[in-house]
């Protein structure tokens, strides 16, 4: 079975493959579009497929899941009850508060700063395999109003944004990623700080929390947003509740954790809001 | 001709499998590598120039569904195939353990590769993070499925053999 084969490799042919590949490195950080051809075209082929097996994948683990879903579903539904009469009462409040907000704006003549945005629900179908880096593929593309930049919600809060788009999918960055900044505020007194990705935290399903200024009225359990300052995500949405802060050694400045909204263990369907921010350039 | 289409459907099957069945499913945290498993079972079984051209494809395709640069992986697999083509010059093919050892040695590379890359650029420190959350959880599910794949590959490449053979005697 086993046939004789030459001494040495095919070093040529190596130093060959080496050069295409620095050269399409080269070619594809330096040209976006170059990228986007590239993905276009490869994937106007596999799409369909990746389609299939996604529904095969859904099929032979989707028992499983469910199953071990149903557990945690009715533990989580005893809590959701107790959670809606907080909230049903405090809705109430709100509501109170909303109409006099109005009445106030109205008297100041103000915009609105955080209007509904328009969105359009995707499926992933598809998500990177590298252990250490999250990206995901989704059933929506530019046919759907969607465009490179957008924001991309999951279970109610921010899970990342698109960063390229084809025909009919998009390629989403989670916020979870190790080197993913997003400016945020706490909704208490709107003190700016970091949110970041991290590996170390990832594994514990939290963020990273940085540049928590010490005069910021911030307290674990608060709940973050979005900042107005931020360039790439629209104001205003929901990114997660303050887990532990702590004082940094300088005395200036505080870091913790966060708890994010989205369950990245478990995406499943998320939401592309079709709105970009305007940065003014 | 069968050979390269073989190839190819081997590839197509694995990439797929990989990303639209286990990267999709949320009961499976930790992906297996099984297109790096593809890579080094043939390159050690066949040889340095299949190893390094079956690495070439795999890694561009996964390159260009999900690489931020096209060509990184590309590079790394096609490089760890010919150098898994050499290990298979020097040592006995059918050694049970081999597979498996190929493993660690493919995914090391791989790892370190990867890490210098991608986590040095942006100023990304703890390698035992990078090393504890990432590459030994990955090492342990890719030789899991090492030890079901790889003779299941071999007996393909059997299979692509015969065909060979069945075929030249033919135009004989």
């Amino acid at each position: 079975m086993n046939v004789p084969r030459k001494k040495s490799g095919p070093r040529g042919g190596l130093l060959i493959l080496i050069g295409v590949c620095l050269f399409l490195m080269l070619v594809s950080s330096f040209s976006p579009s170059f990228n986007s051809v590239l993905r276009n075209g490869v994937n106007q082929v596999l799409m369909p497929m990746q389609r299939g097996m996604n529904r095969v994948g859904s099929r032979i683990f989707g028992r499983l899941e469910q199953l071990r879903e149903l557990n945690e579903v009715q533990e989580r539904l005893q809590t959701l009850e107790e959670e809606m009469a907080v909230l049903r009462q405090q809705n109430a409040r709100l509501k109170v508060n909303e109409k006099e907000l109005n009445e106030l704006r109205a008297l100041l003549k103000m915009q609105e700063q955080y209007p509904e945005y328009k969105t359009v629900g995707a499926h992933i179908i598809g998500k990177n395999s590298g252990n250490y880096y999250q990206s995901f593929m989704i059933d929506r593309g530019t046919d759907d109003g969607v465009v490179v930049g957008m924001n991309v919600m999951a279970g109610g809060g921010l899970a990342g944004y698109v960063t390229a788009v084809g025909k009919n999918y998009a390629t989403v960055e989670s916020i979870i990623n190790s080197g993913q900044n997003v400016s945020a505020m706490s909704t208490r007194d709107g003190s700016n700080f970091v949110v970041a990705g991290s590996l170390v935290r990832y594994s514990d399903g939290l963020l990273d929390l940085n540049n928590v200024s010490m005069a910021a009225d911030v307290a674990v359990g608060d709940t973050v947003v979005t900042s107005n300052i931020s360039d790439r995500y629209l104001p205003g949405l929901l990114i997660g509740y303050v887990e532990t802060l702590e004082t940094d050694n300088n005395q200036l400045t505080r870091t913790g954790t966060l708890r994010p909204v989205a369950d990245f263990d478990n995406l499943d369907t998320v939401l592309v809001i079709l709105a970009l921010k305007e940065t003014g350039d | 001709m069968k050979r390269i289409l073989s190839y190819a459907a081997l590839i197509l099957i694995f990439f797929l499998v990989q990303n639209n069945i286990f990267a999709a499913s949320s009961l499976i945290a930790t992906v297996p590598n099984l297109l790096l498993i593809l890579v080094f079972s043939f390159g050690f079984i066949r040889g340095s120039l299949e190893g390094m051209l079956i690495g070439f494809f795999c890694g561009l395709l996964n390159d260009v569904f999900f690489g931020d640069i096209i060509g990184f992986s590309a590079l790394m697999y096609s490089v760890l195939g010919y150098g898994m083509g050499l290990l298979g010059n020097l040592y006995y093919t059918d050694f049970v353990n081999m597979p498996l050892i190929l493993c660690l040695f493919s995914m090391l590379a791989y790892h370190i590769g990867t890490y210098l890359f991608a986590f040095l650029i942006p100023g990304y420190r703890g390698f035992g993070a990078y090393l504890t959350s990432v590459a030994i959880p990955e090492l342990l599910y890719t030789g899991l499925m090492t030890l079901l794949l790889y003779p299941l590959l071999r007996k393909v490449e059997a299979l692509i053999e015969k065909w060979e053979i069945r075929r030249s005697k033919d135009y004989a």
